[in-house]
This record gives C-alpha cells, structure tokens and sequence, in this order.
C-alpha cells in the first residue's frame, strides 16, 4: 500500500514513549463504567457466575479484538492516515465502500463526547464540594449550591436523590439554563468541555500523553486510598450480614438470593441457573465490549500515532489487562462492598444503575463513613479523572479526520470539533427530563453502533485485510511473539462471537427502543441529529477520497516523469 | 462470603492480575526494538 501523500501534515505527530501510549489507551478505557457500570453487572447477573463468561469473553474479545485494532491503526498511521475514515481506507486496499465506514465510524466517539462530558461535570461537582466541606477546619468552606452546606451531607437518605435530581435537572427539560445562578452545572460542563479540547489541541504528546502520564497514577493513588478505607471498615452498625465480607460476598458469591424491589429475599439462584440464563452472557459480553472501548475508533486512533517499528503486540495487552485490573481488582472492591456495609441489601435495588450507584447510593455511604467528606473528595477524584481521560480520546478521531479532510492544522479542526460538539452538548444538557437525551444518545452511539461496528470492523481485518497481513502488522517491532493462532481466534472464534452476541443482543434491546422513538419527541430529535450527522460524515468521506484519489493519481504521474526524465 | 465466592474473586483476581503482571514485567525486562530512521512528512 502506498503512502497517503494527499495528506498534507506538519511533521508527523508521535507518541513519546510506549508507556505515554500504554497510558493514554488504558486512560481511554478506563472510565465511569469500570466503577459504576461493571460492579452492578455482576450483583445483577450472578455475581460470581458472571466472571466465568466475563473471562472467558475478556480472552476471546477483547484481548485479540484490541490487539487487532492496535495493529489496524498502526497500519494506517504508517501510511499517513490517523482518523477512523483513513484508518479503514487504507487498510481496506483504499476501497471506497470501506472508506465510508471508516468515515461513519468516526460518529461513535464524537457524540459520545457530547454527553459524556456532561457526567464527567458531575463528578467534578460533587469532589469540588466535597471539597469545600473538607475546607471547613481551614476557615475556607465553600457551597457550590446555594441550598447546600459545604460538602455533601444529608441527615436524610432521600437528600442525596434529591441532590443528584435537581443537580442534573431530571424534573424539566431547560430547567439547568433557567437556574444558571443556582446550579453550576452548565458552566462545569463547559470547564470540561474546554478542557478535553484544551488536551487535545496541545497534541499527542504534549497534550493527551503527558496528561495521562499525571492521571494515571492519581487514579491508582486514589484508588488505593478508598480501598484500604473500605478494607478496614468495620462493621458499622453492627447488623448481621454487614461486615466487610458480607459485603464482598454479595458481590462474588455465585449461589445468592434475589434481593426485591423492597430489599426482601425473593428466591435463590445457583451458579448453574446463572450460567445457563443467556442474559448474563450477554450481560458479560456486553460489559467486557464496552468497558475496552474497541471499536470505537479511540484505539485505532491512538495507536495511528505510534511509530512504524514500535511495539504494539505487549502494548495492547498492557493496556487491555490495566483497564481490567482497574475494574476487577480495584472497582470490585471499592463500591459494593461499602453500600452493603452500610445500607444493607435493601440498597441492593440502587446498585444495578450506574448513575444511581455512583451519584446516590455511595454519597449515602460516603455521609455515614468516618472522614467520609474526604473519601467521597478523593472517590470523586478518582471518577472526574477517569472520566477526562477518556472522553478526551473520543475527541482525537474527530480532530484526526478534519486534519484529514480539510487540510488543517490541529487548532482549526479542534475548533470545528468544539463547536459541532457543543450543538450536541446542548441537546443533552436542555433535554435533562428524566435524563432521556442523554440514555438515547447513550444505547444510539455507545450500545448500538460498537456492536455493529465490531462486525464490520472484524469483516474488515479478517477478510478483506486478511491473516497474514494482521499477523505481519503485530508482528513487527513486537516485543512479545504472538503465536498465529490470534488471527484464527479472531476469524473463527471472535468474530462468530459477536455476530451471536450482536443478535442476540439486537433482539433483547432494540424493540423496546424503535418503540420509544414512535412515542419520545426527545428520542426523535436527538435521532434526526444522527441522522444528520450520519449523511454529513457519508458526504465529507466520499468528497475526501475522491481527493485522495486524484491527488494519488496526481503524485504517481509526476513519480513516473520523474523516473522517465532520469532514464 | 461462601467458598463460592473466595474462588471466584480469588479466580477473577489471579487472573486479570497475572495477566497484567505479566505484562508489566515484559515491559520493564524486554527492550524495544530498534526503530528505523524514518523521515517525518514536512508541511509543504
């Protein structure tokens, strides 16, 4: 394949080191879900039992699929293309078709990004006012609400929901604009919003890597701080089944009673019943899908900017196996243990919603631990910084393909990338009412299109970009040796996989949401966005390689005088 | 916390740990190999 010499970029941006890239993927993949989302998957699909189809999918999608990926980018990063759009054109032999997928690929992160940094301005909120609680002592407390005592703490437990409601404005669409002076939610989300582009704008290395070279290990430091706390908690009120293992083991224990709607035993399953249910098999598939971020055009992206020669074969798995840890070891300790610890299984109902989880339910916990105000300060942390890190590489593919398209610098596309970024923003932040705005651009772009662009993405590497050239890719400047076998894993195991769980899938979850489009003038609205979106991205990828075409056709006649005048 | 559960989390654990162990003792023993000279595109 030829060099993309239509593009027209200063001198070629690279990573700094493979720790800087390691880093920068991992801090992608890290994000809310680890923390929030996963430990409520397992109390909801088997505890225990949900690690056996949550590993063996961890070995069979995600470790192989994310290698791929590494090895796609790369591939097209060496050839000169670093958005999702060339990325796919150039690994598919610059076959246009393919092309408009890479183009249409690139709609996933962009939007995600719209309102992901609406929840990463929450968590910026709540450590901000934890914070102003833990300044009290310094004679410099401070209430970012007007209603609220610094810090974050009711006497009620309904308080907390009632906090989190009126923080995101669930009761009304519009109602964070009309209440400026009393919520600064919307100006926190513009802080977020400049600050993710700010990353950005300052480039792979001295921007996103150096970044996350500081992020990553705050997160572990905070991490390790929440977890010795949780750790030698004591049991706080004494109550049966409360204790720090009681707590543990409503997480990991694979025979366990099904908690009601009203905190009473319902029944019991086994880790048979478990295994044999295909929810929870979707459920962990789902959860080891999304908690990666594959196939979202962050890891392609990323690893584009990676020297030709340089590792990605132990790179990938590093950061694969990093974003695990995070979730396994670290989230698995840190959040169900203390709600059980101190609500009870009565709060076993609150725990399978990521937002009522994180937002809810651990402030309640954080309001009756000892030093709570600082542990719900450094958890909260630990969150806004999980969270930036992330949706600042769903910023990169968009960037990435306006360089691409336009011919532009970084700070031209980084501009165009914020403003179209804030037209979707707005939706999300207008449309707070009961938060649907943003769960349909959520189960849209962060559900759907992943799971279908695993299909075409896997049909891409394995069919059109073929074995041999995939091996060839992880191969070189590999710093451990990947036996072949990964390619036939991917064809024959992986890709079979997802088709399976994509249907099955697809089935589960999408009558439900065509119906909701039929009734939800919001779920329409934020539809027609897509819509719009989807035939603007086909347009600017077929104008773009057109261009590319002829500009490739426009070098090779001048290679070919030029080798003819030497002759 | 039953049986159950310890070889579960004990399971889980050990093997999201090993993996990532693995890797991170590859990354801190293993030396990249020698990357070629290349030259970078330069704006036109």
């Amino acid at each position: 394949m030829s060099k993309n010499h239509a593009v027209q970029t200063p001198r070629a941006e690279r990573w700094g080191s493979s720790l800087g890239v390691v880093l920068a993927v991992a801090g992608s993949a890290v994000g809310l879900g680890n923390f929030l989302r996963f430990p409520g998957q397992v109390v909801n699909h088997g505890g225990g039992a949900f690690m056996i189809p949550y590993v063996i999918s961890l070995l069979i999608i995600a470790l192989p699929i994310s290698m791929t990926e590494w090895a796609m980018g790369r591939c097209g990063g060496r050839l000169g293309y670093h958005s999702p759009l060339g990325i796919y054109y150039a690994v598919s032999h610059k076959r246009t078709g393919w092309g408009i997928c890479g183009g249409l690929a690139a709609l996933a992160p962009f939007v995600i990004n719209m309102y992901y940094i609406f929840v990463e301005s929450w968590c910026l909120l709540y450590a901000l006012q934890y914070l102003g609680g833990l300044l009290a002592p310094l004679g410099l407390s401070f209430s970012l609400f007007p209603h609220c005592e610094p810090g974050l703490y009711f006497t009620d437990a309904s308080g907390y929901g009632e906090f989190f409601g009126s923080l995101v404005g669930i009761s009304e669409n519009g109602v964070l604009f009309r209440s400026f002076k009393s919520s600064p939610l919307i100006l926190a989300t513009l802080i977020c919003a400049v600050a993710n582009f700010a990353l950005v704008y300052c480039g792979i290395a001295k921007g996103i890597e150096r970044f996350c070279k500081i992020a990553a290990p705050l997160i572990i430091l905070c991490s390790i701080i929440v977890i010795i706390r949780v750790v030698t908690l004591k049991n706080p009120t004494g109550a049966a089944g409360q204790s720090f293992l009681d707590g543990l083991g409503f997480m990991w224990n694979p025979t366990r009673d099904i908690i009601g709607e009203n905190g009473e035993i319902i029944g019991r399953t086994n880790i048979w019943q478990a295994l044999a249910d295909p929810e929870t098999w979707l459920a962990a598939t789902a959860q080891i899908f999304f908690t990666v971020s594959i196939c979202l055009g962050a890891i392609s992206t990323y690893a584009s900017y990676i020297k030709p020669k340089d590792d990605i074969a132990l790179s990938s798995l590093t950061a694969t196996s990093a974003n695990e840890f995070c979730e396994v070891v670290i989230a698995g300790f840190m959040t169900i243990p203390p709600a059980i610890m101190f609500l009870g299984v009565q709060s076993a109902s609150n725990l399978g919603s990521s937002f009522s989880l994180g937002f809810v339910v651990l402030p309640n916990v954080f309001g009756l631990m000892p030093f709570g105000q600082f542990f719900g300060f450094v958890f909260f942390s630990l969150l806004f910084l999980a969270a930036i890190t992330s949706s600042m590489s769903l910023v990169q593919p968009t960037v990435a393909l306006f360089q691409e398209s336009f011919h532009w610098q970084r700070g031209s596309s980084v501009i165009l990338a914020a403003f179209m970024n804030f037209i979707g923003s707005f939706i999300v932040c207008w449309y707070t009412q009961g938060l649907v705005a943003l769960d349909v651009f959520d189960f849209w772009l962060a559900n759907f299109t992943p799971i279908v662009f695993s299909i075409i993405q896997t049909s891409l590497i394995v069919f059109v970009w073929k074995l041999p050239a995939l091996q060839a890719e992880i191969d070189s400047g590999a710093r451990v040796r990947i036996p072949r076998l990964l390619g036939y894993v991917v064809k024959y195991v992986s890709f079979p996989y997802l088709v399976c769980i994509a249907v099955f899938w697809g089935v589960r979850n999408l009558g439900d949401r065509f119906n909701e489009i039929r009734s939800n003038h919001v779920a329409q609205l934020s539809l027609g966005f897509f819509v719009v979106l989807i035939v603007l991205l086909t347009l600017l990828s077929m104008i773009v390689m057109k261009r590319w075409e002829r500009e490739e056709a426009r070098h090779k006649a001048i290679s070919g005088q030029t080798s003819q005048d030497q002759s | 916390m039953t049986w159950g559960g310890w070889i579960s989390m004990i399971t889980s654990i050990g093997v999201v740990v090993g993996i990532f162990g693995w890797c991170c003792w590859k990354m801190a023993t293993t030396e990249p190999q020698a990357s070629d000279q290349e030259q970078d595109d330069v704006v036109a």
